[in-house]
């Protein structure tokens, strides 16, 4: 049986401990604070075309599933999720559904305080009309 | 015997290449006083500054990384809502038309709040009308995809060699209007072509544009965000960078603060 060359040793190794070394250098990745499952891909498609109503609802719908998860889990639902699918309802025109959403996102994060006040008056003030 | 002295030496070589350009050596000389000082907990995204395709697929990839940074991230598709309705969007429009490079702007002084203070007022209103600590402008100076079929042992068949040059500002405000951070990064990637296993592992999937866009905004946002280098490949572009502090929420928060103080490390 014939040999390889050296030549073709060599680069063998090269590829093999290139592999290795860019392997080592990338950073792993830490543990995530929050549970995001699609978010991206849906808020992705969901914005790439906005008058699209099924993409709407698949987002709206990831949003839910997220939510419901972390709740699941005991863990507290990304920033910024619950108030995104409180708007979704408020959108619907499920406006007391929608309040409790802003209520929620404000208890569970305080930053989010004065600007779930301000969409509380303004679901009040529609569910008034 | 000679073959095995050439590969070691092959190896060292390679080996100190790797270790250079994927070091973590971060020059000292970015000066986080003022951001530790504001120390913001929250972020709301002011209207993006760039062509609207591109803004919506940034849009889409954005609050992750900086909620996974430790910031309240105010909502997303709400707050952009909110300022469409009280003409944010048209104001950012216009500030970004009027310093357009080819109108004789330059994109540089956009993000020099002394040089203009629209940017730096707007963030104060926005500031004000959403009560977020900081408000970060994304500035997307160019976003080209080229295709390259000189390349590519298959590039006819499986998928085409494309280079993607994106060139972002990154410019955190906080509610006073003083400049917590920036960073600024011309990102060149590339994808499909240019090697065997490059191809048989793209060739399982061929992606759409906007898919690629949004992945390559996942992967700059990373870059910026945490200086961190990415999974997927950017040529001749990685920078040790100055990343975002960590906010309040992430575990590594006070080690964080402590280190960035006057003083510190």
């Amino acid at each position: 049986m014939k040999k390889p060359g050296p030549i073709l040793t060599a680069t063998t190794l090269v590829i093999v401990l290139t592999l290795a070394i860019t392997g080592l250098a990338e950073a792993k990745d830490p543990p995530r604070l929050y549970y995001w499952s699609t978010y991206e891909q849906e808020m992705f498609l969901a914005y790439d075309l906005p008058d699209d109503e099924d993409r709407q609802m698949k987002l709206a719908a990831t949003l839910l599933r997220i939510i419901q998860k972390s709740d699941e889990a005991g863990r507290k639902p990304p920033p910024g999720l619950v108030a995104e699918y409180g708007y979704f309802l408020f959108q619907r025109g499920e406006y007391y559904s929608a309040i409790d959403h802003f209520s929620r996102e404000a208890t569970l994060w305080p930053e989010s305080k004065t600007l779930m006040e301000r969409m509380v008056r303004r679901a009040q003030a529609e569910a008034g009309r | 015997m000679i073959a095995i002295v050439r590969a070691v030496a092959m190896l060292a070589i390679l080996a100190t290449a790797a270790g250079c350009s994927f070091g973590t050596h971060k020059p000292a000389t970015y000066d986080y006083t003022p951001y530790v000082a504001n120390n913001p907990r929250s972020v709301l995204v002011a209207p993006m500054m760039a062509q609207s395709e591109h803004a919506r697929h940034y849009l889409a990839t954005i609050a992750q990384p900086l909620a996974e940074r430790g910031y309240y991230v105010m909502p997303i598709r709400l707050t952009q809502d909110l300022l469409v309705e009280e003409g944010y969007q048209e104001r950012a429009r216009e500030l970004w038309i009027a310093w357009r490079p080819e109108e004789g702007g330059s994109h540089w002084d956009l993000v020099d709040e002394t040089k203009h203070p629209g940017v730096r007022e707007m963030a104060i209103e926005l500031a004000g009308l959403s009560s977020a600590d900081s408000v970060l402008f994304v500035f997307i100076e160019e976003w080209r995809h080229q295709v390259d079929s000189s390349e590519g042992y298959f590039s006819n068949w499986v998928d085409a060699k494309m280079n993607h040059y994106i060139d972002l500002d990154y410019l955190l405000i906080g509610a006073e209007g003083d400049t917590l951070w920036r960073a600024r990064k011309r990102v060149e990637y590339t994808r499909g072509g240019g090697g065997f296993f490059s191809e048989i592992w793209n060739a399982k999937h061929k992606a759409s544009d906007e898919e690629i866009d949004t992945a390559i905004a996942r992967d700059v946002n990373r870059l910026m965000i945490e200086a961190r280098r990415t999974k997927n490949e950017m040529t001749g572009s990685w920078f040790p960078g100055y990343p975002m502090l960590v906010g309040p929420y992430h575990p590594a928060y006070e080690a964080d603060r402590t280190r960035r103080q006057p003083g510190g490390q």
